[in-house]
């Protein structure tokens, strides 16, 4: 005979009185559940995510410290003076006065007298200069000498400020003619960034400057 | 008609229930402990998070680094400025050299009379009275050639004759590497 089974009043006290005491500890395993899922286990993740953050703000900050003690110690004056060497090595932009000024210095002596020159300018704009690795300024620049001046003034020229490359020499027994560029890097303008871990300047470094500084007093004092 | 057994069954006793009472109170009691605990422990922890005080540090060093803004920027594109120029004295040919170097191979009653340099190659018109001069200037050039490596090859383009003055010409080209 199949039994049925009414849920009425009487059968509910009947479950209440005999299970009651269930209630409130489960009552309490539940609300205990859903905290640990809900709250304890994000603030869990939360913590770790800080803890992560704090050790990448820690090695940060040890960079940054670095940074400022180097940038403390350096001397502002031996900075300006490396700032106008690399600068006049490799101007922001088309050096005209210092291109005549390295010509002049470097045929005065090497004891060679120019002729005419001619200066292929190329882009004028700095924009389309930004793009290019290295931009510079051609010059073609005859030469009133053969192969010896000729030898002498490359020799002066490869040691003069602004910087430059000879490209092309045609030298005939009293008339050469020479294509020089003359390398120049317009400012970047990147983001600026504290954290980039400086270095105060390498022996290597130190010493290309010092050589090339030595360069520059020579067209200077011309 | 149904029957009501007022009598409980043995096995259906309150020994069952009782033992299951007490495992969930048992079990209640450590979940509330574990998330009381938990939750004070993460309170402190968040309380003594080293995120803000490493926050306030790298702020007054950041602070300090501002001022000293234009030095930075100053010393990067020296930095940067020299490693171009390294690049460049390093890459650049010096043609002085090779230069020197043909006037010291070249006898001395040979002359230049015309020499053209590039990145590529090396053209040269020389001209002597003697064929045995410039047959030595010919020989050390291939010396060079084979043994510094300064050339890549050597080709002697033409070698002409001027019948009224007995002077001879040749044009020789050298491939730079």
């Amino acid at each position: 005979m199949k039994k049925e089974f009414n849920l009425n009043q009487s059968t509910i006290k009947i479950l209440y009185t005999r299970y009651k005491e269930f209630i409130l500890p489960l009552a309490i395993i539940f609300i205990c559940a859903f905290l640990f899922l809900k709250f304890i286990i994000p603030q869990i993740k939360e913590l770790r995510l800080e803890r992560s953050q704090a050790q990448a703000a820690r090695e940060r900050i040890a960079v940054l410290k670095e940074n400022l003690n180097i940038l403390l110690k350096m001397d502002e004056g031996d900075q300006n003076l490396g700032f106008q060497i690399a600068s006049s090595a490799l101007p922001t932009e088309k050096d005209f006065v210092g291109i005549l000024n390295a010509i002049s210095t470097a045929s005065y002596k090497a004891n060679v007298p120019i002729g005419d020159f001619t200066f292929q300018v190329g882009e004028l704009s700095t924009k389309s200069a930004q793009t290019k690795f290295l931009p510079s300024l051609s010059l073609v620049l005859n030469i009133q000498s053969g192969q010896g001046g000729i030898k002498r003034f490359l020799s002066e020229l490869s040691e003069t400020l602004p910087l430059s490359e000879v490209e092309d020499v045609q030298s005939g027994s009293n008339l050469s003619t020479i294509t020089i560029n003359f390398y120049y890097k317009p400012l970047s303008f990147k983001q600026f960034n504290y954290d980039i871990p400086l270095k105060p300047l390498s022996s290597q470094n130190s010493a290309l400057l010092n050589k090339i500084s030595s360069w520059q007093s020579v067209s200077s004092s011309f | 008609m149904n029957e009501i057994n007022l009598l409980r069954p043995k096995k259906e006793g309150l020994g069952g229930l009782k033992n299951a009472q007490n495992i969930l109170r048992i079990l209640s009691l450590v979940l509330l402990f574990l998330t009381f605990f938990s939750s004070i422990v993460l309170f402190l922890l968040k309380l003594n998070s080293p995120l803000s005080s490493a926050k306030k540090e790298e702020d007054s060093i950041l602070l300090r680094l501002s001022s000293l803004k234009s030095k930075m920027a100053q010393f990067l594109i020296i930095e940067e400025r020299l490693t171009n120029i390294s690049e460049i004295i390093a890459k650049r040919p010096y043609w002085n050299k090779t230069i020197e170097m043909l006037e010291k191979e070249k006898p001395q009653d040979v002359s230049i009379n015309m020499l053209s340099l590039n990145k590529k190659n090396l053209s040269l018109t020389v001209s002597s009275y003697s064929l045995l001069s410039l047959d030595e200037l010919l020989n050390n050039l291939i010396k060079i050639t084979l043994n510094k490596k300064v050339f890549t090859n050597l080709i002697l383009n033409s070698m002409t004759l001027d019948k009224n003055s007995g002077k001879y010409t040749f044009s020789i080209v050298a491939n730079l590497p």
